[in-house]
């Protein structure tokens, strides 16, 4: 399943605890960041080979020509004003300043999700069971704004082309760390660059992360043999080697010994984060609700509506779900 | 004697080739839609299979409250009601167009029909591209900014979205009526034509005195099936704009669909489609008597 909806399947008693899967001692391995979101109510009910990470990617040419800097380490990474400046800037010749995802699905809540984060907020409580207070507070009114003015300064297209950014029509683009091999592989004329995750004034440092992962189902008729499966499954050999083919950063901190590859840049980078801003989404029996709400929100947002009108719709979208089947137990 | 033993076996053989189209249809028509009349008065919510209480009327009553069930009966009866005489009149044309007996007709024939051939999340996909907000990137809007006007944000902009969703709409579904149309035209017997212009009936006269009432039936048909499959739109909304922007193209089976499997509202969805069923029924019902009169 993927990472998010783990707590769904937790709250509905359809997965099972895999606390006693490992040691505490393996347990250390794993990244905290995979843990974090394979945990619902206190336990982990499931378990990840790979991991993901968003970094702003720019196009070095055009940076270079309009003079804007590019920060070198992660304390000097953009702030939404400078994010904003820049954006503004690198907007002429029938190029966009940058562009955002707008799959008009998981993609929105995925990459968006971190500007809350770094104003403050988030999209629900901690514990996963109250939007309203939080997708739709002043922080979060202030986050969606910000990323609105982008859209609506003409500094982002709200329609984008496909690989837009890999097209030169973008001068930057938040984009998963999945882009490093496909530039790679398919772009190797552009001259690209990959740097931190713009952070809110005076905010957290905050980066997405969030990939799949593998749990066991009530249904299982051999919990033993599962364990097993699941063991093997994700042993620092084969999750190093897995993650090798499929050019996705590991969760076992073990592997990237191995994967010397994350020691350099571009990979690096995205190391970094993972292990130091990465923030996964929320843990919430109503994710799938929250998610839908979230990029709803945010389109009608781009598309004029008012952004506390729109995300308090959301907020009491979510809390009704969660409210109506959640809320007794 | 001999003349009802045949009828006998000729009844019992009958029976036998049906019985497969029968079974079908019970099992994958029939049975789902009784289940779907059992769990609309259900709390069923589809992550939770074995706790499934009964509520009553609970579904029914919130969703006549609920603000985004009756947009989605506006917008799907606006979509209706614009497509199907917009989709109709183009099918007859077209079908006027090509019944004439001329060399290279059949090039038309096949390429106003064609549209009807590819599928039609291919077509959605085809023209969100076609009908993309930037000007650098749409078609249509590059079409409309060099010929000096404004663009238009189409899919992006709740006043035009679900007309740009009913233009599309009718150029893929046109080209199935016009093969009917085709057909119809085909069935006026010559003579009245003949006869029509020995009265001295110009083009227009004939075609109004002539041709309309000879396609009566077919007209009435082809306006019933249309009106039925516009009610039922999901595809378009669901490939191109995901029921936005600002709920502008949610439609009745869309938010059926989102109920039921994004949201997990089973039992809600159940009674939201069943509710759906019968304004679809009176739809047909009502329409039949008006064609009768």
């Amino acid at each position: 399943m993927d990472g998010p909806t783990v707590s769904v399947y937790a709250a509905n008693e359809i997965t099972l605890p895999l606390d006693d899967l490992f040691t505490e001692a393996e347990w250390e391995d794993f990244l905290d960041s995979s843990k974090q979101q394979n945990t619902y109510d206190g336990k982990i009910y499931a378990v990840g080979a790979t991991e993901s990470s968003v970094a702003l990617f720019y196009n070095a040419d055009m940076l270079e020509e309009a003079g804007i800097r590019i920060p070198q380490s992660k304390e000097e990474a953009w702030t939404w004003t400078e994010f904003y400046e820049a954006a503004k800037k690198l907007t002429k010749d029938g190029v966009v300043g940058t562009n955002i995802i707008m799959d008009k699905g998981e993609g929105l809540p995925y990459v968006l999700e971190q500007f809350w984060i770094s104003n403050g907020t988030d999209l629900v409580s901690a514990d996963g069971s109250k939007a309203d207070g939080y997708i739709n507070s002043q922080e979060g009114i202030e986050a969606a704004e910000f990323l609105n003015s982008l859209i609506q300064g003409g500094y982002a297209n709200i329609d984008p082309i496909q690989k837009e950014f890999h097209n030169e029509r973008a001068a930057t683009m938040l984009g998963g760390s999945w882009e490093v091999a496909t530039l790679e592989n398919d772009y190797p004329d552009l001259n690209w660059g990959v740097t931190y995750f713009p952070v809110a004034e005076n905010g957290i440092p905050s980066s997405p992360t969030g990939d799949w992962v593998a749990s066991v189902t009530k249904n299982t008729q051999d919990m033993e043999a599962a364990r097993e499966v699941l063991r093997f499954l994700l042993s620092s050999e084969n999750v190093t080697t897995y993650a090798k083919a499929i050019s996705k950063p590991p969760t076992r901190i073990s592997s990237y010994e191995v994967l010397t590859e994350y020691n350099e840049y571009p990979r690096s980078l995205f190391k970094e984060q993972l292990m130091e801003t990465g923030h996964p989404r929320p843990r919430t029996p109503s994710y799938s609700v929250l998610s839908a709400e979230f990029s709803e929100a945010m389109l009608n947002i781009f598309t004029g509506v008012d952004a506390k009108e729109a995300l308090d719709a959301a907020a009491a979208a979510t809390d009704k779900d969660y409210n109506k089947y959640y809320a007794q137990e | 004697m001999q003349v009802s033993v045949d009828k006998k076996s000729e009844r019992g053989a009958a029976y036998l080739f049906i019985i497969p189209a029968v079974v079908l249809l019970a099992a994958f028509l029939l049975y789902p839609a009784l289940q779907t009349v059992r769990y609309a008065f259900t709390d069923y919510n589809i992550m939770r299979p074995d706790r499934i209480k009964f509520c009553g009327l609970n579904n029914f009553i919130e969703l006549f409250q609920d603000k985004d069930f009756w947009i989605a009966v506006k917008n799907t009866l606006h979509f209706t009601i614009l497509v199907v005489p917009f989709q109709t009149v183009l099918a007859l044309a077209l079908a006027l167009l090509i019944s004439s007996r001329r060399k290279g007709v059949s090039i038309f024939r096949a390429a106003y029909f064609s549209p009807q051939v590819t599928s039609m999340v291919v077509v959605a996909i085809l023209w969100t591209v076609l009908y993309n907000s930037n000007p650098n990137s749409g078609l249509l809007n590059a079409l409309l900014v060099n010929l000096g006007m404004e663009p238009c944000g189409f899919l992006n902009d709740p006043k035009t979205a679900m007309n740009s969703i009913t233009f599309m709409s009718a150029w893929q579904g046109a080209g199935y009526q016009m093969m009917i149309f085709l057909a119809g035209l085909q069935g006026i017997p010559k003579d009245q034509y003949e006869a029509a212009s020995i009265d001295g009936a110009g083009k227009i006269k004939s075609f109004l005195y002539v041709t309309l009432p000879g396609l009566k039936n077919v007209i009435s048909y082809v306006i019933m099936i249309t009106v039925i499959q516009a009610m039922k739109l999901f595809t378009q909304p669901y490939v191109m704009t995901k029921g936005g922007p600002q709920n502008a193209t949610r439609t009745l089976v869309y938010y059926v669909y989102e109920q039921g499997f994004q949201k997990r509202n089973f039992g809600y969805a159940c009674a939201v489609a069943a509710v759906f069923f019968v304004i679809v029924i009176s739809l047909s019902i009502g329409m039949k008597k008006i064609i009768k009169a």
